[in-house]
């Protein structure tokens, strides 16, 4: 390895005395001979110095109680949970609900249009009489009180609400 | 990393409130000084403090030792703060911006040279370093902050700022002498 390699890797730990006293001699060694390395370090030294006297700003002791009690407020004033406790609730009954909806509303739909399938179906092949004419209307009138009937108003309401509205 | 403190991280990983309210109290002054020395003032500081602290409790499950939990809470106090640095950009100067040294601080740095063994006595003239400091990219400063200032090994930065070790090696080397640099060129 060339020296200025070394002396790269190591000066963080040469300015923090956390090398090792292999390290150290070897490094002591190269900086003793190498002008370019020794420059180096000179440079990184300068700054490490300067830099590492910045002293802790001064703040008072009354901001420390202060700022405990504001951290444990907001934790206890609001409603913080953890990261698995947001996923368990997101596992929770209100997942089984956003599946369950859709999937009542499509059953519900899909009947609806069966048996009007059905009724015109009749209608098709059977051509106008008087007597179906009368179950035509009979099975529109069905059909409305259903569209209209509340729970497939609630089911429509539910559907087109934006997600959250209802908890889920 | 003493049994004391893994006796209180494990206390708080499990839900203890008053467990968390003590490394609060031991951890409060770590945080708030990186924190200050990346911002710069206190409001932006006392922010990410509590920011911190508030969004490890939010991680607590993620927390496997005490070493984590440090790591983990200087991980998020210095991201927070680089996220802030980010947004407030318009707040950084140019690095050769020289108006604000003032003609007594000039002529302590034309006194005392950048050298070894000249001892910081001028809180002024520690302000001026500290203004180099925060000329200083985000992720550079970090890494000088945390290393050259708060003591930390370069593996424990590495694990903060999530990169590979021989980045925080080049991120303390260059702005060092970014720093050094700064330093000359604004001296009169």
């Amino acid at each position: 390895m060339p020296c200025h390699h070394f002396i790269e890797l190591k000066v963080d730990d040469y300015l923090t005395g956390r090398l090792t006293p292999d390290d150290k001699r070897l490094f002591d060694d190269i900086i003793g001979r190498c002008p370019d390395c020794r420059s180096f370090l000179e440079e990184q030294r300068a700054a490490y110095d300067l830099i590492h006297e910045v002293s802790r700003p001064e703040t008072p002791e009354l901001y420390w109680s202060g700022l405990e009690k504001s951290i444990l407020a907001r934790i206890e004033s609001s409603d913080i949970k953890t990261n698995n406790e947001i996923a368990a609730d997101d596992a929770g009954p209100h997942r089984i609900w956003n599946a369950v909806i859709p999937l009542a509303a499509s059953f519900l739909i899909f009947l609806v249009s069966l048996s009007m399938g059905d009724k015109v179906g009749k209608v098709a092949g059977s051509g106008p009489t008087a007597a179906n004419t009368v179950e035509i209307n009979s099975a529109q009138t069905s059909y409305a009180s259903l569209i209209e009937s509340p729970e497939i108003i609630a089911i429509s309401y539910i559907a087109a609400s934006p997600p959250g509205t209802f908890g889920f | 990393m003493n049994t004391e403190i893994e006796d209180l991280v494990r206390k708080f990983v499990d839900g203890d409130h008053a467990a968390f309210a003590e490394l609060v109290r031991r951890y409060e002054k770590k945080v708030y000084g990186v924190a200050y020395r990346m911002m710069g003032n206190h409001l932006d500081a006392d922010d990410v403090t509590q920011e911190a602290f508030i969004r490890i409790y939010k991680n607590r499950e993620s927390i496997k030792t005490a070493s984590f939990f440090s790591c983990l809470l200087m991980k998020i106090a210095t991201n927070f703060a680089i996220d802030l640095i980010r947004k407030k950009k318009n707040r950084f100067v140019a690095i050769d911006d020289d108006t604000t040294a003032s003609q007594a601080l000039k002529a302590q740095l034309i006194d005392k040279s950048l050298g070894p063994d000249e001892s910081m006595e001028s809180s002024e003239l520690m302000a001026h370093v500290k203004k180099a400091v925060d000329m200083l990219p985000p992720r550079q400063r970090t890494a000088i902050i945390l290393h050259d200032i708060e003591g930390f090994s370069k593996d424990e930065i590495a694990d903060i700022m999530e990169c590979p070790q021989a980045t925080v090696r080049s991120n303390l080397h260059i702005a060092r002498i970014k720093v050094k640099k700064w330093l000359t060129k604004n001296k009169p």
